[in-house]
């Protein structure tokens, strides 16, 4: 080890609180940006290889676009195909089923998807071997993904029970556990592999199949293949390279992705000033040292190259244990994602790239933030050490800060409205908050002396002599006091502004909620796929018994298939809408009297994602790839709607059965006799268990999404907190710098008559005026945050969410905040009355 | 070895200082001519504020005069860059402050060694010869001391020890007793004296104590910026003639 870095180990050494600090911004900053890349890419790569799973290495599937089937004979046909010049254009063409279902393992229900395969080809489309047990040779027998069945607790020879349609519940035995050939581990989770010909009996449909894959021949390419398949097969099926349709569920994915990579990059951004304060610090403190090395013959690049070595060091070091506790993040993620989304998550692969990203990210913000405070203290002259003279440059620095911080606000507020305008593509709209937080803090030394000098007037009241020695004291330091402002400033508008827009947009689906979830009692299979809207069927008997029911005054169907308006796909819903009331739909545009009747005569109400997505608008005609090729419908109204994200089109049954084909039902709607709702309970949980359904008051949904939403309430209030107790650090480390400086003063003051508690109470006060100068304005600003929040969720829910101000949310928020910062000063109020006044005279 | 007349080490011409601007400007040197032999124990006194701490450093190499030259080994150090006037203290100017200047997380070895090791000499070689410096000035002992472990005296004479590690050109001393008792002050300057009476070895020192001045081979008097009066002491007690009768 060199001398440089010896000096280097040893000031760390020195000084290990701040070491710990600054360890701990790379480390929370590199664990949410490890969390967030894991828990993203699970969720991505699950979807990805369940459909990939689905599609094999086919070069091209036919799918129906919807739920229903279509007739197996397309298979022979395809098989039959040939060029101009009589080459055989298919080389295998494999008919599947993939329906969504429900496995009854013991204690529990799961969604799966069920893959009916045609054993005796599926090999050539996919590509898996049996690790135990053995190949399907029975009707009844099923196989299942290793890692699926780990996490399910079902091992080969375990009856399980499956609940596909109409047929009820099915005994299957698990015999054999199957992993794909390939690196991708995910490509069976969530999925069990049956029989073609057993899946289309459980399903109702004997002479239909799903999905056809088909290996092309190797001499022609799938561009040359599609028109002559597309010649062959029904209009209405879709020939398309595989993967195609995957695209909704992917949409739907990024949303959420979204607002944890913004949630990872405010972390990053208040790391990146907390370790740029803290270098500051460390450079101000060893100011002598750095002098003295210059006096004998340190270069300046020594000097910076000591200091930016260091932040490297502790980059690396924050980085390692960041990424481990990030990989425990990311499961603990994963975890809550499977809870919300009713769905176990496959165990994440383990992958280099989240924690290369993290190391990425640890290295640079460690030693990006230590760039400047290394030039500072190469800027340290031989003269400041020999003569005790202190000269600030970083004064100098303050109006280019502030302004640089102007110009960062402007831009982002320019490239915020383009995106939310749509002028720009929306995905810039989290680069630019990002942008907007990092200026937020550079415009602090702008606003930190009138703030400062504003908030002391209150503490002047209480004790004044004590908040007037703590106002010079952050005075003297304007730099470190307005980045710690900043710092603060920018964890309450983003934590507040964050935790305030999710508040408004609970409410939004509260409201939808209110509106579109209307009915007694509610009878399914599974929960519909949030991104698809696909759910199993239920079998016909399950309606045959309900009206055999007294007190139920009203029956409704409901059924979601896939499908497509023009080149989007969009979820089609279909209900009976018999029921002689409004329709339950939260309008953003449409007329609820007449919607009705409009429903009736085959028109449609699209939810608002759909409309903004197609620019569509009430009385507009949209194509709706139907069984009989496409038909024009019109959109009677727009829904805000968050089933199949907002992409949906709601038809009335009968509308949709003949337009689509749909025959099963997915869903029932039960209107009751209010009086007799509770002695009806009883019968109706006989039916639903006779059939594998599942009942639903209206009464648990409303506590099912009231329970989400608590569930989402405490990740808010983990949110806003994390922020401040991220923003504590920052203060932790001014306020032991200003203790460490003012030693001498403190030990005069001392000696004049100063209590102990009068001296706690300086510091307690340079807390105070902290918080109050960054923390309030912070909060402030949050509602300028959550409003634009609101507004960039317009493109992706097709309309802005109603903005409100939550005055609890602001007070409390304020209140924890404050307290975290008085906690935070309190290490350095008990170091400072504890300093002994003969040594305290004596330090320089 | 004697302080007979060599050329001169160490010379200023016309070095003029200002600081500060505008109606709070201060111009603390005015035209200072000075020259240093080889060999030679300079002294440098003053009142405060009289320009004596300034010459030093612009002596040193440490900051630049506003006009004028600093020749050191007939190198302008005024006209030199900041990184070339580094290399120039690194390897040809030892200090001496008042504060001793030790970086506290380092060893008394190891401060030795400091400026030898920001020059490239391995760690090894800069122990060796740090461990040398420290026999010196009687301090192989304490050598895996850290300052605080050390007594005033103790730290200065570890400084003393830094400033000749790399065999400087010239000792540039600012007032290095100043925060010793009077044993240890005697005992420092008792040092420094032999250093020139040994090893031939340049010095200037800023000093207030008339007692250290007498050690001087000769002491400038400074008063507003200018040299007042030259002084050249005789038979001090450090002196070796005086020592020995």
């Amino acid at each position: 080890m060199n001398i440089l870095s010896r000096i280097s180990w040893r000031a760390s050494m020195r000084r290990p609180g701040r070491t710990v600090l600054t360890l701990l911004s790379v480390i929370i900053g590199v664990a949410a940006m490890v969390a967030v890349s894991i828990s993203t890419r699970t969720a991505r790569l699950a979807y990805q290889q369940m459909f990939s799973a689905v599609t094999g290495t086919a070069d091209l599937e036919i799918t129906s676009g919807g739920k229903e089937g279509f007739p197996e004979s397309v298979v022979a046909d395809l098989k039959n195909l040939r060029t101009a010049d009589g080459k055989s254009v298919v080389d295998v063409a494999v008919p599947m089923i993939y329906r969504p279902g429900l496995l009854s393992v013991p204690g529990r229900r799961i969604k799966v998807y069920a893959l009916g395969i045609d054993a005796a080809n599926d090999k050539k489309v996919r590509d898996y071997k049996i690790t135990e047990g053995r190949e399907m040779s029975g009707e009844r027998e099923m196989l299942m993904d290793t890692s699926f069945a780990r996490t399910s607790k079902v091992k080969v020879g375990d009856s399980v029970r499956f609940i596909g349609a109409k047929s009820g519940l099915i005994k299957f035995e698990v015999v054999g556990l199957v992993s794909p050939q390939q690196a991708a581990a995910l490509k069976y989770s969530g999925m069990v592999l049956m029989p073609l010909t057993v899946a289309q009996e459980i399903f109702n449909d004997s002479e239909n199949v799903d999905r056809v894959q088909i290996v092309l021949n190797h001499e022609l390419d799938a561009d040359q293949a599609i028109p002559l398949v597309r010649g062959v097969v029904p209009s209405e099926l879709k020939v398309d390279a595989p993967n195609e349709s995957s695209a909704i569920m992917q949409e739907t994915q990024l949303s959420s992705e979204e607002g944890l990579k913004l949630s990872g990059a405010f972390t990053v951004v208040l790391a990146v000033f907390i370790i740029f304060n803290t270098f500051l610090m460390n450079v101000g403190e060893r100011k002598s040292q750095l002098s003295v090395m210059r006096a004998i013959g340190s270069t300046r690049t020594q000097v910076v190259m000591m200091i930016l070595r260091e932040s490297f060091v502790l980059g690396l070091i924050g980085s390692l244990i960041g990424m481990v506790v990030g990989y425990f993040f990311g499961i603990l993620l994963n975890l809550a994602t499977s809870a919300l989304l009713q769905s176990p998550l496959p165990k994440p692969p383990f992958s280099l790239e989240p924690f290369i990203i993290g190391l990425c990210v640890g290295m640079a913000i460690s030693v990006l933030s230590a760039v400047i405070p290394a030039l500072l203290a190469s800027f340290v002259t031989p003269l400041e050490g020999m003569r005790n003279i202190t000269t600030s440059r970083s004064h100098s620095m303050l109006p280019w800060i502030g302004t640089a911080g102007v110009l960062m606000v402007i831009m982002s507020a320019v490239l915020l409205y383009l995106s939310i305008t749509g002028l720009i593509s929306i995905d810039y709209a989290s680069p630019a908050g990002v942008l907007m937080n990092f200026g937020g803090v550079l415009v602090a030394p702008l606003i930190m002396v009138p703030f400062a000098r504003l908030a002391a007037i209150p503490l002047g009241w209480m004790a004044p002599l004590e908040a007037g020695l703590a106002l010079k004291q952050l005075l003297r330091h304007r730099l470190r006091t307005s980045m710690t402002m900043g710092v603060l400033l920018v964890a309450g508008s983003t934590g507040v502004g964050m935790a305030s827009s999710l508040i408004d947009t609970i409410d939004d689906v509260r409201q939808w909620s209110r509106v579109a979830i209307v009915g007694d009692f509610f009878i399914r299979a599974a929960m519909p796929d949030s991104s698809t809207g696909l759910a199993p069927d239920l079998p016909d008997e399950v309606g045959e018994d309900l009206k055999k029911l007294p007190h139920i005054t009203h029956i409704e169907t409901v059924s979601f298939v896939q499908g497509r308006i023009g080149e989007q796909d969009a979820v089609i819903i279909a209900r009976d809408y018999t029921l002689d009331k409004e329709p339950p739909f939260d309008l953003v545009s449409g007329d609820l009297q007449t919607l009705r009747a409009e429903l009736m005569a085959g028109d449609a109400v699209i939810g608002s994602v759909l409309a903004e997505r197609m620019q569509a608008k009430q009385g507009d005609l949209l194509s709706l790839g139907g069984k009989d090729g496409v038909t024009k419908i019109r959109v009677a109204g727009v829904a805000n709607d968050y089933l199949g994200g907002g992409l949906s089109v709601h038809l009335q049954r009968k509308v949709a059965e003949r337009l689509l084909g749909i025959k099963g039902v997915d869903g029932y709607i039960l209107a009751v006799d209010r009086a007799h709702a509770a002695e009806l309970e009883a019968p109706l949980q006989k039916i639903c268990d006779d059939y594998g359904a599942t009942l639903h008051s209206n009464a648990d949904i409303t506590e099912m999404i009231e329970g989400m939403m608590r569930g989402i309430d405490f990740s808010l209030w983990g949110l806003v907190y994390l922020g401040f107790i991220v923003a504590s650090f920052g203060v932790v480390n001014t306020l032991t710098m200003n203790v460490l400086e003012q030693t001498r003063e403190i030990g005069l003051l001392r000696i004049t008559g100063m209590t102990r508690r009068q001296v706690r109470r300086t510091i307690a006060m340079q807390a105070c005026i902290l918080g109050l100068i960054g923390v309030t304005p912070g909060i402030v600003m949050g509602l300028a945050t959550a409003w634009l929040m609101n507004q960039a969720m317009g493109p992706s829910l097709g309309h802005p969410v109603e903005f409100q101000i939550h005055p609890w949310l602001m007070i409390t928020s304020w209140i924890g905040s404050m307290l975290i910062v008085l906690l935070a000063a309190l290490i350095p109020a008990l170091r400072a009355s504890r300093i002994d006044v003969v040594t305290a005279l004596h330090y320089e | 070895m004697t302080t007979e007349s060599k050329g001169p080490v160490l010379e200023t011409r016309q070095l003029r200082k200002e600081h500060g601007e505008g109606e709070a400007k201060v111009e603390a040197l005015k035209g200072v001519n000075l020259s240093v032999r080889r060999g030679e124990m300079l002294a440098i006194m003053g009142r405060s504020g009289s320009g004596k701490s300034t010459l030093l450093t612009l002596l040193g190499g440490v900051d630049v005069p506003s006009s004028g030259q600093v020749l050191l080994e007939d190198k302008d150090l005024a006209s030199m860059t900041d990184d070339e006037r580094t290399l120039v203290r690194r390897r040809r100017i030892g200090f001496i402050f008042q504060s001793f200047n030790l970086l506290p997380i380092l060893t008394a070895e190891e401060n030795v060694a400091l400026p030898l090791e920001l020059d490239g000499m391995s760690s090894k070689e800069a122990k060796k010869r740090a461990l040398e410096v420290l026999t010196l000035v009687q301090l192989a002992k304490r050598a895996d001391h850290i300052p605080a472990k050390l007594s005033g005296g103790e730290q200065q004479r570890v400084a003393i020890a830094r400033a000749l590690a790399i065999r400087p050109a010239i000792l540039l001393a600012d007032e290095p007793t100043g925060n010793l008792d009077s044993a240890n002050g005697e005992h420092v300057t008792r040092m420094l004296r032999d250093l020139v009476d040994e090893q031939g070895q340049t010095i200037v020192m800023v000093t207030h104590d008339p007692l250290v001045a007498a050690a001087a081979d000769r002491v400038i008097h400074l008063s507003d910026g200018n040299i007042e009066r030259e002084e050249f002491p005789e038979r001090s007690r450090f002196h070796p003639i005086s020592a020995s009768t």
